[in-house]
């Protein structure tokens, strides 16, 4: 049974390698392949998370078969994985997503070629993000963070054109950086306490000045694959390139990278108040940032880059601004206010990701405002974005209200300066959405329309899923907390219980 | 959230303001041509000047933070040397506001 934690990553990894031998057998059983590791991994994590809710903090060491003979020290010296409440509930929602985004891939992208590179690079990006849930030592956080980075590239480059080459170049060599200082910050925190693995680091830390420039150049790594100001530039540029599917999951990546960060600023690092205050600053900047050039654009898919970058800054609004009233009720809201919104920014942004694949998938138009009066044509497609338009922006009932009023709330009783500013980032949003809303679906069809292709069945029907999941989120928000949300945020926060899963 | 956000009282609510939506939807003109002026979007009583678009909905504020937009787009080119000097500079805002 507690093998589950280390087969979720090794099933996509091992399928990984495999796609592209079967690729070369029958594209079709290709494709079904990846698609049955995707529907394993997904009902792994689903037993692995019941485990975790009966067992508590799973810590799991590899190729040990009693963990106590690699601990000369107390500790495992070994690779360890390290699964609880949070990790597991990310893993069962963001392999969720996955397998929803490969469903939507099989029609979108159907017809082009290299498609067994493309799922080779997307089950690895998927390792990528398993590997940031579980990792339980710097060193293996590192190495996925490699391999989440040149899957990533690979992806920015699927439509090989000079677009896209660009965009990946750029990544790659933006992200050659980020791993240089995830690593330098890693190799400090080895020089002063000759380990790796993070509960015994958090056990001894010290904070000193080393610990802080450590921290300093691991979350510097860490936000820059989240992409929060003032790390957030190469976003537009590699979502544009990128197929959608592709940007979901990338999406789903930035969420894991902020997942790390949260997690060793609480259970590595302790809390620090001038960190959690740095985290509020680049998170209003990343809100207003990112909606600002958002109104300025034209691009769809650029257009809900910046929106991505605005959503992330909400959750790194209520994490961090949970740092900065530690054993409060508010404090705690603040941080299940931002966990919560971390599912909510996929679930939203995600819609509205996959509604411009299918608005570029029948239109092959990039810029907005030359496509006009779809919802004529498209009234479910018209009807389902505006769904995203509203949950996005925190309209009540949808999901995206039920985060942010929690985030408002808390963030109140920090600052009511913050929680003005909050709420006028997403005004800001409805503005932009309204814009494109009216643009593409409203006003009178363009000429050209009547070419456009039929919107595929499974397509709507994967739309149809995330739709009815937000609806139902949105109405009982309660519930969802009290069953997922609350569980993680305690996992999150109680640091002697992570440390203690790992030290004897 | 619990005082401000009732499921059941949302849900009601909802249905009620479609309702009257639809009422109000009832009362009009059931009679209008098809594929006529009767159709064609309505524009302050003039067809609509081709040069007037809807990305110009939100001109006044562009207007009003010109120097902002100015300063945003500028720092924005789509430059791998611009990536990597903001990632220097986050790391630096990290480094002296936390380290020293």
């Amino acid at each position: 049974m507690i093998h589950f934690i280390v087969l979720i990553i090794a099933i996509p990894l091992l399928s990984a390698f495999l796609l592209p031998l079967i690729g070369r057998l029958n594209e079709k059983l290709m494709k079904f392949w990846a698609g049955l590791t995707l529907l394993l991994t997904g009902f792994l994590s689903i037993f692995l998370y019941k485990l975790i809710l009966e067992k508590g903090t799973l810590a799991y060491t590899l190729g040990a078969k009693f963990p106590s003979l690699t601990a000369p020290q107390g500790f495992p010296v070994r690779i360890i994985l390290i699964g609880d409440a949070l990790s597991g509930f990310l893993a069962l929602f963001f392999l969720f997503i996955a397998f929803l985004t490969f469903l939507f891939s099989l029609k979108i992208l159907d017809g082009y070629h290299f498609l067994d590179k493309l799922y080779t690079l997307y089950l690895l990006l998927l390792v990528g993000v398993l590997g940031f849930l579980f990792t339980g030592d710097f060193f293996t956080l590192f190495v996925f963070y490699e391999i989440n980075s040149i899957a990533t590239t690979g992806l920015i480059a699927f439509f090989r054109n000079r677009e896209c080459f660009k965009s990946a170049f750029h990544y790659l060599a933006v992200f050659a950086v980020g791993s240089l200082l995830l690593l330098f910050g890693v190799g400090l925190l080895y020089s002063e306490y000759g380990f790796l693995n993070m509960a015994v680091i958090g056990k001894n830390i010290q904070f000193s000045f080393l610990d802080k420039v450590a921290l300093s150049f691991i979350a510097s790594g860490l936000l820059l694959k989240a992409g929060i100001f003032p790390f957030y530039f190469w976003k537009p540029e590699a979502y544009n390139a990128s197929p959608v599917p592709a940007v979901i999951l990338s999406i789903v990546s930035s969420l894991s990278a902020l997942y790390v960060l949260f997690r060793i600023s609480f259970d590595v690092f302790g809390l620090n108040i001038v960190f959690g205050k740095i985290l509020i600053l680049f998170s209003v900047l990343s809100i207003f940032a990112g909606v600002f050039l958002a109104l300025k654009e034209n691009n769809l898919k650029r257009i809900l880059a910046y929106l991505a970058i605005s959503e992330l800054g909400y959750v790194v609004l209520g994490v961090s601004s949970g740092f900065l009233m530690p054993n409060t009720k508010p404090g705690l809201k603040a941080i299940e206010g931002g966990l919560f919104h971390m599912v909510n920014d996929i679930l939203d942004v995600g819609l509205l990701f996959l509604i411009a694949g299918i608005i570029l998938y029948i239109s092959r138009i990039r810029d907005t405002f030359e496509i006009r009066g779809l919802a004529r044509k498209y009234p479910i497609l018209a009807g389902f974005s505006l769904f995203g338009v509203l949950a996005i922006s925190g309209m009540p009932p949808l999901n995206g209200f039920a985060s942010k009023i929690m985030i408002y709330e808390s963030v109140f009783h920090l600052s009511p300066v913050l929680t003005i500013i909050a709420i006028l980032g997403s005004i800001l949003v409805l503005a932009v959405l309204v814009k494109i809303f009216a643009s593409i679906f409203l006003g009178a069809p363009n000429e050209e329309n009547r070419d456009y292709q039929v919107v595929p069945k499974v397509v709507i029907a994967v739309v149809s899923i995330l739709v009815i999941l937000m609806f139902s989120i949105g109405l009982f928000p309660k519930q969802f907390v009290t069953s997922f949300v609350s569980l993680a945020a305690k996992a999150l926060i109680s640091q002697q219980n992570y440390i203690n899963s790992v030290i004897y | 959230m619990e005082i401000i956000w009732q499921p059941k009282i949302a849900l009601i609510s909802f249905f009620l303001i479609f309702f009257a939506i639809y009422l109000f939807y009832l009362t009009g003109e059931k009679k209008y041509q098809k594929r006529t002026l009767q159709t064609v979007s309505y524009f302050s009583g003039q067809i609509p000047p081709k040069n007037i678009k809807l990305e110009g909905i939100f001109w006044g504020f562009f207007k009003d933070l010109e120097k902002l937009y100015r300063f945003l787009l500028k720092i924005q080119k789509e430059n791998a040397n611009d990536y990597i000097f903001f990632l220097v500079f986050g790391l630096i805002i990290f480094l002296l506001l936390l380290a020293f």
